[in-house]
């Protein structure tokens, strides 16, 4: 600045105006200066900095038509239909319930899954989960045969067992604002389960993880 | 208005220092300027908040950190650090936005990062609208419109403003110095409005520094919803009730065991199969296992308990492959009689020597053999002839003339099984001196009593 300053000395009329002109002059050097390089990055910077990207929308997922709303971020909402009592080794059952996006904007979502209780050890509980199925239960527990079906019936081999570690069912699912998922699930009790799970029980959580896709 | 002026002048005098400072910074002490485009790090952060960035290595970054990084898809993201990991001199970050529910999905690998410093809410919208091209217009205009309205009052002030230049000279001091001392005396002289004028002018450099090293960025939301099973219960098998052991019959001391169905669950299933198991004591002990995998739910034991001895039986139910349940068990004791023969061979009767030999089946080609029940009974025989020669005993070899020893030697008995000592084709000659009257007499023994049989041929 003082270098601005130096040549105003003589003329004091006309100082004040030659000091901003050259100020005037300085910023502009400095600022196109400093911007060259970011031209092209202000003129693209500033499409995605106008007002309109702000993203005053929300990220909200609902799942079984619970948790509605951003205070339920986070929340857990219990699968009535997921039960089933009395189970010997090999008997499964299967539920479907929706998993919805209620925000304003499009998400992808991860579905993991962990077991808890007796039963989420190995060839304890395992679960299977695809999305759109029909969900089928045929058999009686007076037979032992209960068995659900989400398109293929429920067998050790193509269900994932559930511990406390978690398992990863499906990724980057995406959900269009006001689009929704049917999950179907097979919930099984391993044909192999050992004899120390008599009488234990069990559960699992299934963990849909959104996030917000793109701006 | 004047006052006014004044005010937007020294506005715009400071925001232009603050912007060259920012100008500097930004150049050379790798500061930088974030933009905030949605809430993910509120409520510190909102929404349009603008944040003072400064560029730190990767071996400075610390959990807790905020920290603006790119991510994959080109999108800046600015989330605190969850956990920071150094190698070499790169870090591998784990961001979580503090109103997400969750860490991001990406690990960012950097080599530096922009760490904030301090933010501003709002400050984004304002900064967000002044970098659009009408607001540079604008910004361009206020500065001009300041600009220009001021020489219009220095005309009234010139007189002052030249004395105190003058003053300065007077005094001596450098061009530099005066320079400083219009900086000095600007507040309290109207004067000082030129360099107001000319300061909100600088106004403009405010947008153009920003501008130059604004990032907009992206706190992206998360949410986490969790669909929790209702309960699943593995049911279980009911303990089984312990068997009804009863001997097989009178002269088999072995134990036929039987049982009732084993309930699983509560709704009418039954085990699957099931074992049964032999003890020797009434608890613990280890199990021979019967008729593994029955499902007929009668089990008839092979062995039986020896004198004073007592078997022990339990059921043990299975369901699947793994499920097993072991019942109470059941004492037995077989109701010890005396032994009793069955199945003796040859027969009484009139017979060839060469058809009785025929007709014989003993094992190892023995001279009469038969069942003896239960086991464990020890069997005498005597075996004597008349023939030619007169009596004549049978030593289990041969026939003598002179019995020696006692008359009733033991018989071999394997089992429930017993055998005359030699070979039939001794025993049973077809010779003419042979003709004549055999007779075979057998005595079973145990505890309990003895019973004998006696076998009388006549061999033509």
């Amino acid at each position: 600045m003082t270098q601005h300053r130096r040549p105003a000395g003589p003329s004091k009329r006309r100082s004040g105006r030659t000091r901003a002109l050259l100020s005037l002059a300085a910023v502009g050097v400095l600022a196109t200066g400093m911007s060259v390089k970011g031209t092209f990055a202000f003129w693209t910077d500033s499409a995605t900095a106008a007002t309109g990207s702000f993203s005053a929308g929300t990220l909200d997922i609902t799942v079984n038509g619970q948790l509605a709303g951003q205070a339920n971020n986070g929340g857990s909402t219990t699968v009535a239909s997921l039960t089933l009592g009395s189970m010997v080794p090999g008997e499964s059952i299967a539920a479907t319930f929706p998993v919805a996006n209620n925000g304003s904007v499009p998400l992808t979502y991860n579905l993991t899954g962990t077991g808890s209780g007796g039963l989420a050890v190995t060839n304890g509980m395992q679960y299977s989960v695809t999305f759109g199925g029909t969900a089928t239960n045929t058999g009686s527990a007076a037979t032992g045969n209960r068995a659900g079906s989400c398109g293929a019936v429920a067998t050790d081999t193509n269900t994932t067992l559930l511990t406390s570690t978690a398992s990863t069912f499906a990724t980057a699912r995406a959900l269009a604002a006001g689009a929704s998922d049917t999950v179907c699930v097979v919930a099984r009790l391993s044909s192999q389960a050992p004899n120390a799970l008599q009488g234990l029980s069990g559960t699992a959580s299934l963990v849909f993880d959104s996030k917000q896709v793109g701006a | 208005m004047r006052r006014l002026r004044e005010l937007l002048l020294w506005a715009g005098a400071a925001l232009g220092l603050l912007a060259i400072a920012a100008g500097l910074a930004v150049t050379f002490l790798g500061f930088g300027f974030l933009i905030f485009r949605s809430g993910s790090m509120s409520p510190e952060i909102p929404t349009g908040g603008i944040a003072l960035s400064r560029s730190v290595d990767a071996a400075d970054i610390e959990p807790g950190d905020v920290v603006s990084v790119t991510a994959a898809n080109g999108e800046r993201v600015t989330h605190r650090v969850v956990s920071t990991t150094l190698r070499g001199d790169e870090a591998s970050l784990v961001l979580q936005g503090d109103a997400n529910t969750t860490p991001d999905a990406e690990v960012y690998v950097v080599r530096s990062v922009e760490r904030v410093v301090a933010s501003a809410p709002f400050g984004g919208y304002v900064v967000a609208h002044l970098l659009t091209p009408p607001g540079l217009v604008a910004l361009v205009c206020l500065s001009l419109v300041l600009y220009l309205s001021g020489p219009a009052r220095d005309e009234d002030d010139d007189e002052r403003d030249d004395d105190r230049h003058h003053h300065h000279d007077h005094t001596g001091e450098g061009a530099g110095a005066r320079g400083r001392g219009d900086d000095l005396a600007a507040p309290h002289e109207p004067g000082g409005r030129h360099r107001g004028a000319r300061r909100a002018s600088v106004v403009a450099l405010v947008a153009a520094t920003l501008l130059g090293s604004t990032s907009a960025t992206l706190a992206s939301f998360t949410d986490a919803g969790t669909a929790a099973t209702s309960t699943f219960q593995a049911t279980s098998i009911a303990t089984p009730a312990a068997p009804s052991v009863a001997q097989t019959s009178a002269l088999n001391q072995a134990a036929t065991v039987t049982w009732s169905a084993t309930p699983v669950g509560p709704n009418g299933l039954t085990a699957s199969s099931y074992d049964v198991l032999r003890y020797t004591a009434a608890t613990g002990g280890t199990a021979a296992v019967l008729c593994a995998g029955n499902t007929s739910r009668t089990c008839v034991d092979s062995a039986s308990p020896g004198l004073l001895e007592t078997y022990y039986y339990a059921v043990r139910a299975r369901y699947g492959t793994s499920w097993v349940a072991e019942g109470a068990r059941q004492s037995y004791q077989p109701s010890l009689v005396a032994p009793v023969f069955s199945n003796n061979q040859p027969s009484s009767g009139t017979v060839v020597a060469n058809d009785l030999r025929a007709a014989l089946n003993c094992t190892g080609s023995a001279p009469a053999c038969g069942t003896v029940s239960p086991i464990g009974a020890t069997v005498t025989y005597s075996f004597t002839r008349v023939a030619k020669r007169g009596a004549e005993c049978w030593t289990g070899a041969l026939w003598a003339t002179v019995c020696t020893g006692p008359v009733s030697t033991n018989a071999t008995v394997t089992g429930t099984t017993w055998s005359l000592p030699g070979i039939e084709d001794n025993a049973w000659p077809s010779g003419d001196n042979d003709r004549g009257t055999y007779t075979l007499k057998v005595t079973a023994t145990n505890t309990f009593g003895s019973s004998s049989q006696t076998i009388t041929v006549t061999i033509l």
